[in-house]
């Protein structure tokens, strides 16, 4: 017993021993939730080179932008991390936390537009775009069979649909307002899109050519108000894990969500579930969003740049992208050469085809909102709710949005 | 402040004078204490005043920008109403405090020193128990609990035919800070209970005899000689009350989110504090730590003067 344990201790210590002579690097996340997915991909990444270790090291979500500033700050950072996209990002770069991508051959795997949110404005890139996320309406394969409700075409038969279900005495909508941030990322910036008209119409609206009140921000607070009489009771008190709950219960029929949410769903014993795109209006063109969300970045500070390169490079190789789209189930890896995985979740594929023939763009407010005071993101947020509440019109809900941005948009 | 009333009518005669303090050696004794007492509380209070007149991009506040900080909060147009919101927002949880917290702290204190009652113990415990629990869980259940469409308190008022009164209870303005400072008072109660009991049982009981003797009813006996005696702790009880309420956090945390949703409703200073200066707002989450450094200061300055003036009520009578 005795010696057993000492061969142990001894067989320990020369683990010990030789995982500090490999060399090591951090991979800093947002994502808690992650920690069996980059497990995966570790292992996968170990068999092509078992002499780098990988350690994922997430923060608590709310907290990761200030916690990773933090750690740069005082020299602490990982050396390889998650960036956000668009404004937050091009700041890290600007104070020298990100090393500059531009030159690096593994940038050459992806096309222009999906290299864009992780540039700064002088075009240089300071992310490897890693993944894309897509959101559309979870619905309840069962209910709908049941109450023989077809697969909403147009944003009229989704409504009808709601109606139907409703009459039925099932919860039509699962979404709530008691977290903020749900509604206005998972149903605001989902409707967007197809009202304001693609990337061209938010460019528009950036570039001053429209107003930020013009009648295509209205109609989005329009559609949000044509879903309120179909949101659950007391919607107000629903936060984002009792819609989801609700969901795979089956005591709602539909959800608007994001394709991050189908590891869970598919947790969930006996929830037979599809996803379709969030229909447009008779007549109108609809619009998609697929939203840049995970780019990589690495630390200049780090004492294993090259390992840390290797990492980000293998992340885009034929392997690398292979195990990012089987182990990130909701993800969408956003190399060229990702457009031919054969994805074999019947959702994920869904989520895939709705991009089919139609234009897509990042979320509604990603790209120049986010940040300022009043930022547009606390606007869409506060008046999305006020609009579902009924204490503003959608009239109202955009002349309000605009005169929040007046205080400090710089066109 | 940490004078105790007796040595500040003493102060006349210079304390230096006197026993211990004509030796020097009087200040090793306190050295240990001081020294913690700097390291972990002086240094970090007067460094967190410095860095309310700092501004600087991230956590680097490198540039003196005087009282800008305090400008912005009390007075520009996007800022002040979120702090003017979140400070009446805890003056509303202090006083459901006060007002439920304290009063059935007291009241439960009463109840279980009178010696008739038979199983005190075993109600000692049950309004204990809830203050054992983290405020994460029973945040969380109390979240369940008020459910608007699973939750049994809403189902229980379907049930009994009072389903228009099933309201989102965290769902609307006017609801959510009274009910998470219930949910707060619920949670705590056992502290005023525990303080007021050991005080009720501290008292002679030579004073009931006598009164018993004079013939003094109970409802007499509670006004005239138990109420009187508790004054003091009363005033602890307060101080403990303001000093956690000005400071609290998690339970909104827990049942509001770091906005104090809906609408701020339910944001309190510990919330506008964390948003602020610690994870800064969703979803770019770069603090202002000038910013929240000057709303550290001006709780710790609330704190320092209603703590001042809750002691002058209580503690400056016989």
């Amino acid at each position: 017993m005795k010696r057993a344990r000492l061969i142990l201790s001894v067989a320990m210590a020369l683990v010990l021993v030789a995982g500090a002579a490999a060399q090591t690097i951090t991979v800093g996340s947002w994502r808690t939730d992650d920690v069996a997915q980059w497990k995966g991909l570790i292992a996968d990444f170990n068999k092509s080179y078992p002499g780098i270790e990988v350690r994922f090291d997430p923060t608590n979500p709310p907290d990761y932008n200030a916690t990773l500033r933090l750690q740069l700050e005082s020299g602490t950072g990982p050396d390889v991390f998650y960036a956000r996209s668009g404004d937050v990002g091009k700041t890290l770069f600007k104070d020298g936390f990100m090393f500059d991508l531009s030159a690096e051959p593994f940038m050459s795997k992806f096309d222009a537009a999906s290299k864009f949110f992780w540039q700064s404005d002088d075009g240089r890139s300071f992310g490897m775009p890693l993944f894309a996320i897509s959101q559309g309406i979870y619905y309840n394969v069962k209910l709908f069979r049941d109450y023989k409700i077809a697969i909403p075409q147009t944003w009229e038969e989704l409504l009808a649909a709601a109606k139907t279900l409703k009459s039925k005495g099932v919860i039509p909508f699962a979404n709530g307002t008691k977290d903020e941030w749900d509604i206005n990322e998972v149903l605001f910036q989902t409707l967007a899109p197809t009202y304001v008209g693609g990337a061209a119409g938010r460019k528009a609206l950036e570039s001053g050519a429209k107003k930020w009140n013009d009648a295509s921000v209205a109609a989005v607070f329009s559609a949000v108000k044509d879903l309120s009489p179909y949101l659950p009771r007391g919607y107000a008190a629903v936060d984002y894990n009792s819609s989801k709950v609700m969901f795979q219960l089956g005591k709602a029929a539909m959800m608007f969500d994001g394709s991050w949410t189908i590891p869970e769903h598919m947790k969930a014993a006996g929830l037979e579930y599809g996803v379709f795109a969030a229909p447009a209006p008779k007549g109108m063109k609809r619009a998609q969003v697929f939203h840049a969300d995970t780019g990589i970045a690495i630390n200049p500070k780090s004492k294993n740049v090259a390992a840390a390169k290797t990492f980000v490079a293998w992340l885009v190789s034929d392997a690398g992208i292979a195990s990012v789209a089987e182990n990130f189930t909701g993800f969408f890896p956003m190399a060229k050469a990702s457009k031919a995985i054969p994805f074999s979740n019947p959702v994920v594929k869904s989520f895939l085809a709705m991009n089919d023939g139609v234009e897509t763009d990042v979320r509604f407010s990603w790209t120049r909102l986010n940040t300022g005071n009043p930022s547009g993101y606390d606007l869409i947020t506060a008046n999305t709710i006020a609009v579902l509440g009924g204490k503003k019109t959608p009239k109202q809900a955009a002349d309000d949005f605009a005169a929040g941005l007046a205080k400090w948009y710089v066109y | 402040m940490t004078q105790t009333p007796g040595m500040a009518r003493s102060g006349r005669r210079s304390p230096w004078g006197v026993g211990i303090y004509r030796r020097p050696s009087w200040f090793l004794y306190i050295l240990p204490a001081l020294a913690v007492y700097v390291a972990f509380m002086a240094f970090p209070l007067l460094s967190s005043l410095k860095l309310s007149f700092y501004s600087g991009s991230g956590f680097t506040l490198d540039t003196f920008v005087g009282f800008d900080n305090y400008v912005r909060l009390f007075a520009d147009a996007d800022v002040a109403p979120r702090f003017w919101g979140a400070f009446g927002n805890t003056w509303v949880f202090f006083f459901v405090h006060m007002l439920v917290q304290n009063t059935l702290g007291l009241m439960f204190a009463l109840i279980l020193s009178d010696k008739r009652l038979r199983g005190a113990g075993f109600f000692r415990t049950v309004i204990f128990i809830p203050t054992t629990l983290a405020i994460v869980v029973t945040g969380f259940l109390w979240k369940l609990m008020l459910d608007p469409n699973f939750g049994p308190i809403n189902l229980l008022l379907d049930r009994v035919g009072l389903g228009a009164l099933a309201l989102p209870w965290l769902g609307l303005e006017e609801t959510t800070l009274p009910i998470i400072s219930l949910v707060s008072s619920w949670q705590w109660v056992g502290i005023p209970t525990m303080i007021f009991t050991a005080a009720l049982q501290s008292i002679p009981e030579d004073y009931f005899e006598a009164a018993q003797i004079d013939g003094a009813s109970g409802w007499q006996v509670t006004r005239l000689i138990k109420l009187p005696i508790i004054v003091p702790m009363m005033g602890v009880v307060g101080v403990l009350t303001f000093t956690g309420n000005f400071n609290a956090f998690d339970v909104v945390y827990s049942m509001a989110g770091a906005n104090g949703a809906p609408n701020y409703a339910a944001d309190i200073l510990g919330t506008y504090f964390y948003r602020t200066g610690i994870a800064g707002k969703h979803p770019v989450g770069i603090p202002d730590m000038g910013l929240g450094a000057a709303i550290a200061t001006v709780t710790f300055v609330t704190l320092l003067a209603g703590v001042m003036v809750i002691r002058r009520l209580t503690m400056g009578r016989k």
